[in-house]
């Protein structure tokens, strides 16, 4: 997706229907990343309302020549849910989450669910893990990037990402014993 | 085989759009309304000036009370009042150019324990009020700055004129140098020659006294101590707030629900307090309170609904040839029993303007107190997770829910009992347990009337001036 200049610079003036446009246009892939990112799925609408209020209040610092409009703005809402996952923590908050059956995974298995699915999937790892796995299989940053967004130093970033996959390939073994032994793969959650 | 799973991973999740789980209308309200109501710049610039002037003025405010108490009080101690009381000065003695030793730190004679008693101050005249404008002028200073020894006056050094005994030249500036090389005739004669000149009543010496030139403080002047005007506090502290629910009928249920899923948890609350001191006892009190006050939520919401088999709970078969999906269950209605437990710590921040009567007693270095009175509070936010009437867990939030747990203003009634520590005159350290009754009135969204009980227990500084 490619944000048109003109709607960028109608925000930049605070035109309200360019605002209300560009909003339009964001929010299912803002939406979808604060359902990746969120550890709690009661925030989410606060969670995107402040990332949509840092977008629109910042937009005059995006500089087209660094990154697209949208990596700009998912990484504005990467940031939000992060921040949103530690203030929660530091909350107590907790919510009850029904256990996940025990999963297994291949390639072929993965291409038969859907993306909610793969989403519920992968939210069954460790949550560091999790995170590090997120942010940079799927959003591409690197782990100097990682580490500034977490807090953390970039070898732990590394650890954890290599920790995630060994996760993966216990899932994976799973479900090699599963497809050569028994037919009926099971419960995907 | 991994890079094989992560490729799937990314393409899959990477651009995924998905509109679940919100409210759209009412999400660009709230951010509509947020930007709408962000300030710029250029206010925000403008309020910072704007604070600035404000504690400019206060400072200036403040400034000016402490120099006008500075001049308007006594700076005479009591003890050094003592010092009169208990020295008496005898009369009937010739010039004694022996040092004698006084309450002072340093020897002087009887009339200069008298002069420096009245007047401990350099400019020695704030008793009476009168300005410092004898007539003549030597070159000593009086006071207890000096510590040479001066010498005595005898009654006959004193002349009357009719009612007006005339003692000149006693607050003058300046007097010979050096007193301790200076000759006792000399000495005597710069007394003489400046007392002489000056009205008796300049002194407050009443004239039944004079031939001892002994001084009895008026009673006025015995009580004549510090007397701070104003008193400032700053005190911080912890509190608790119990929520008071108040509910019959269909709302029974809810309410005990509700007060059955509420804790209390601790808070902190600050405050800066200005009293007027009407006199030893009496007091009044007003100020600003910042309290931020938290309760826990704690929650299981257990519902039963009938629902279309979500995607993550169909099973799925594969074919042992094929590798494709068998789906059997799609399409089902099943009865989809959800339990929702929810632990959160819900946070409220207000501001509160006291108006408040005190009465305080001291004891030695301790003074007892209380305050009572009322108080104006408005909520700066509230925030958090509760049950709405349906018992479904509500989050609510004042920059995106239009139902809050209470309305944006109330009044209480508070009770501010207190023991402080005097330091000085003009510090103390206060221990201040707080009570206060709020009345949250009719809520939006318990649709109930409410109450809450604060109780807290603050320390910090106090400041008179």
């Amino acid at each position: 997706m490619i944000i048109p200049n003109a709607l960028i610079e109608g925000c930049q003036k605070k035109d309200r229907s360019a605002q209300k446009r560009l909003y339009t246009l964001l929010l299912p892939y803002l939406n979808a990343v604060c359902g990746r990112y969120l550890n709690y799925t009661e925030e989410r609408q606060d969670t995107l309302q402040e990332a949509f209020i840092k977008i629109f209040t910042n937009i005059n610092q995006f500089d087209p020549s660094r990154s697209q409009f949208k990596t700009w703005a998912v990484k504005i809402t990467i940031n939000c849910c992060l921040k949103c996952n530690v203030k929660a923590a530091k909350n107590d908050t907790q919510e009850f989450l029904p256990e996940q059956n025990s999963q297994t995974v291949t390639p072929k298995v993965l291409e038969k669910l859907s993306d909610e699915d793969l989403q519920n999937f992968l939210k069954t790892m460790p949550q560091k893990y999790y995170e590090v796995f997120n942010l940079h299989i799927i959003d591409g940053f690197s782990h100097k990037e990682i580490a500034a967004l977490l807090n953390i130093e970039e070898a732990l970033s590394r650890k954890r990402l290599s920790r995630a996959r060994a996760w993966l390939s216990s899932k994976s073994t799973q479900v090699e014993m599963m497809v050569f032994g028994v037919n009926e793969i099971g419960n995907l959650n | 085989m991994f890079s094989d799973i992560e490729r799937i991973f990314k393409n899959r999740l990477k651009n995924k759009k998905s509109l679940e789980g919100i409210d759209q209308d009412e999400l660009w309200g709230g951010i509509a309304g947020a930007i709408e109501s962000a300030p710029s710049r250029g206010a925000s610039s403008v309020k910072k000036w704007g604070l600035l002037l404000f504690l400019l003025l206060l400072a200036s405010g403040a400034g000016y009370i402490y120099l006008s108490q500075d001049h308007t009080s006594t700076a005479v101690e009591p003890t050094q009042k003592g010092a009169v009381a208990a020295n008496p000065v005898e009369g009937n003695s010739d010039y004694d150019n022996s040092p004698k030793q006084s309450t002072q730190a340093s020897p002087k004679s009887k009339i200069e324990q008298q002069i420096v008693t009245k007047n401990p101050a350099p400019t020695g005249n704030r008793t009476t009020g009168k300005p410092d404008n004898s007539p003549k002028s030597t070159n000593h200073t009086v006071g207890s700055s000096n510590p040479a020894p001066a010498p005595a006056l005898s009654d006959s050094n004193v002349q009357k004129e009719g009612t007006k005994a005339v003692a000149t030249g006693l607050f003058s500036d300046k007097r010979p140098s050096n007193t301790s090389e200076t000759s006792a005739d000399e000495k005597a004669k710069y007394f003489v020659e400046n007392i002489s000149s000056l009205p008796v009543t300049y002194l407050n010496i009443p004239e039944a006294k004079l031939t001892g030139l002994s001084y009895q403080p008026s009673q006025h002047e015995k009580e004549e101590t510090y007397k701070p005007l104003l008193e400032f506090s700053f005190l911080s502290g912890v509190n608790t707030m119990r929520i008071i629910p108040k509910g019959g009928g269909n709302l029974s249920t809810f309410t005990e629900q509700l007060s059955k899923a509420t804790a209390t948890n601790a808070g902190i609350s600050s405050g800066f307090r200005v009293a007027y001191l009407m006199n030893r006892q009496l007091s009044v009190i007003s100020g600003i309170d910042y309290e931020k006050t938290q309760t826990v939520f704690e929650f299981t919401a257990d519902k039963t609904a009938p629902v279309w088999v979500p995607d993550h709970l169909a099973k799925y078969s594969l074919d042992p040839i094929t590798g494709d999906t068998i789906n059997a269950e799609y399409g089902a209605m099943i009865n989809q029993r959800t339990i929702h437990h929810v632990l959160h710590h819900n946070k409220f921040t207000s501001i509160s303007i006291p108006l408040e009567l005190g009465y305080r007693k001291a004891l030695g270095v301790w003074t007892v107190g209380i305050n009572m009175g009322a108080s104006y509070n408005f909520f700066l936010s509230q925030k958090g997770r509760t049950i709405n009437t349906e018992l479904d867990i509500y989050d609510f939030d004042d920059k995106t829910t239009a139902n809050r747990p209470f309305r944006k203003s109330f009044f209480a009634l508070q009770l501010n009992p207190y023991v402080d520590l005097r330091v000085n005159d003009r510090f103390s350290i206060r221990f201040n347990p707080v009570l206060k009754y709020q009345n949250h009135g009719m809520s939006d969204l318990y649709k109930t009337k409410q109450s809450s009980v604060l109780m807290g227990l603050r320390g910090g500084l106090v400041v008179r001036w």
